[in-house]
């Protein structure tokens, strides 16, 4: 019998999240810095309560990882001020290794500083990243035949978190081209708001008002 | 903590399963280049008779790492046969013990796989677990283990090659985990490094003394992981004939420097070192925890 489960990742659980992040979101900004970096900054993300990440198991095995934060902010200061020596040397010894990078660590740097280009500032809470195994996205791909949607539970369970601690909507940043994730988004009562540019990329914004869960949402 | 990770324990002595390589003398003669000139295999014969003896005193029941072209000796085979009767788990140490990071993936394939279906033939035993020669393992090789029906590898210990071969910290690397970007397999890795990269050992203690390894091991223990202890057969052998040594260096790597006595009362000591901060198991117990995810209900 197939066993499933949600479980909020902990410190312990570094591992966990780095390779299901590779796996499934191989070029994600932090990615991009190198491994070391990779790994410091989700090593200094799970240690902070502000951060929410939840992983969907099957037979002991994570398939797929959401992240949220009920304040993004507030989240990022306070991770990289929590090991800000070590910080300063990665991104050196990463900036160093790959100078084409400077420019988008820097546009992050003076953000997480700053708080400047903070998209839609009057929704605090964010989902960061959402990722699922290409043989689990979908309602029947699953392995063995079992209908679940992985990435639909794994934001109920982030939404719910978010609605406990006090968040009244949430944004989500989506790259425009990605068809699936725009989609996904839109199908959870998520309404589009603006195209932005942040750190120099450009996403679409999306927000969602969490008092009113969608007949999509709630039937997933 | 999730399925993918082993637990620390906060109180008491955490697990410790006891492993041994059977590298015999040609393996390791081959490993440098060079080759025996002796006849049989000595270091296999006195050691395994050496090691099962002292297991046995100690009741200990440890994994045993075969390289399966032993299997072609028949005293060797009765020796492993023997090892299997008195409650030892056999896994696998490749077909012929290449440098797997210089192999092909065709090549890789034949010395994973094949080595399992002929250890689990002959001993007539399940092959759960795998090791590989000189610790060269890289993210192909792990998931051809996954793929090959191989629960566990425990060829990992902490350092940046490993770090950069897995994509994974250092630190994530000093306790049990399911490398679940590899083909899920699990991961048991050594405890270390000691210093010239290798992981802490009694190989390594017999070599360069023991209290390294006494500090080393009162570290790992201070973690509160679940840990491995590797002996090679080295460790309990007798010394090779001064005539088939091959010089200075040989004499280092079959540890020809120091007598069968002088080993077994150093293992018995590294043994009660161990005893004293780790509780001795079986590899099986510390897999446990990866056989047992929670239920859905209890999960979130």
């Amino acid at each position: 019998m197939t066993r499933r489960g949600v479980h909020r990742l902990t410190l312990d659980d570094l591992p966990v999240l780095l390779q299901i992040q590779t796996q499934t979101l191989p070029d994600t900004l932090s990615a991009r810095l190198g491994f070391r970096f990779n790994a410091l900054f989700h090593e200094s993300m799970l240690s902070d309560e502000q951060y929410l990440c939840y992983a969907y198991f099957v037979d002991g095995a994570p398939v797929g990882y959401l992240s949220c934060t009920p304040d993004t902010q507030r989240l990022l200061r306070s991770a990289v001020r929590s090991r800000m020596p070590r910080y300063a040397a990665t991104l050196t010894y990463a900036l160093f290794s790959k100078p084409d990078l400077w420019g988008l660590a820097s546009r992050i740097a003076l953000s997480v500083v700053t708080g400047r280009g903070e998209p839609a500032s009057d929704v605090r809470a964010e989902l960061l990243s959402i990722g699922v195994l290409a043989s689990f996205r979908g309602r029947n791909s699953a392995p063995d035949g079992t209908r679940v949607s992985v990435a639909s539970t794994l934001l109920e369970r982030a939404l719910e978190s978010l609605r406990e601690r006090g968040s009244a909507s949430v944004k989500a940043c989506v790259t425009p081209d990605d068809g699936a994730a725009n989609g996904f988004y839109r199908k959870h009562g998520f309404d589009f708001r603006s195209r932005i540019r942040r750190f120099g990329l450009t996403a679409n914004l999306y927000v969602r008002q969490l008092d009113t869960p969608t007949a999509a949402a709630s039937g997933t | 903590m999730t399925p993918a990770t082993a637990a620390a324990v906060p109180n008491g002595r955490p697990p410790l399963a006891v492993h041994v390589d059977l590298d015999g003398v040609h393996q390791i003669f081959r490993a440098h280049g060079r080759s025996y000139r002796g006849s049989g295999d000595p270091i296999f014969a006195s050691g395994m008779e050496a090691m099962l003896q002292l297991f046995d005193d100690a009741r200990i029941r440890a994994t045993l790492f075969v390289i399966a072209e032993d299997l072609r000796d028949s005293a060797k085979r009765a020796a492993l046969k023997s090892a299997v009767a008195s409650g030892h788990e056999i896994a696998s140490h490749t077909l012929t013990h290449p440098n797997l990071l210089r192999a092909t993936r065709a090549e890789k394939e034949r010395e994973l796989v094949d080595s399992k279906a002929a250890l689990e033939n002959t001993l007539g035993v399940p092959v759960r677990g795998f090791r590989a020669p000189g610790y060269a393992i890289d993210g192909e090789g792990l998931q051809i283990l996954a793929g090959a029906g191989y629960t566990y590898d425990s060829s990992v210990f902490p350092t940046t090659a490993f770090e950069q071969r897995l994509g994974l910290p250092r630190d994530a690397l000093r306790r049990p985990l399911r490398l679940t970007a590899f083909g899920n397999i699990v991961e048991l890795p050594l405890p270390g490094p000691m210093p010239l990269g290798s992981p802490i050992g009694p190989s390594f203690a017999l070599a360069f003394g023991m209290p390294a390894f006494a500090w080393a091991m009162t570290r790992a223990a201070g973690r509160g992981v679940p840990s491995v202890l590797l002996f090679h057969l080295i460790d309990f052998a007798a010394p090779l004939d001064r005539e088939y040594r091959d010089g200075a260096w040989m004499s280092l790597f079959t540890l020809s420097t120091r007598s069968e006595h002088s080993k077994r009362a150093a293992c018995t000591k590294m043994l009660d070192i161990v005893g004293r901060h780790f509780r001795l198991t079986s590899t099986q117990e510390l897999l446990a925890p990866f056989s047992e995810p929670r239920s859905a209900a209890a999960a979130s």
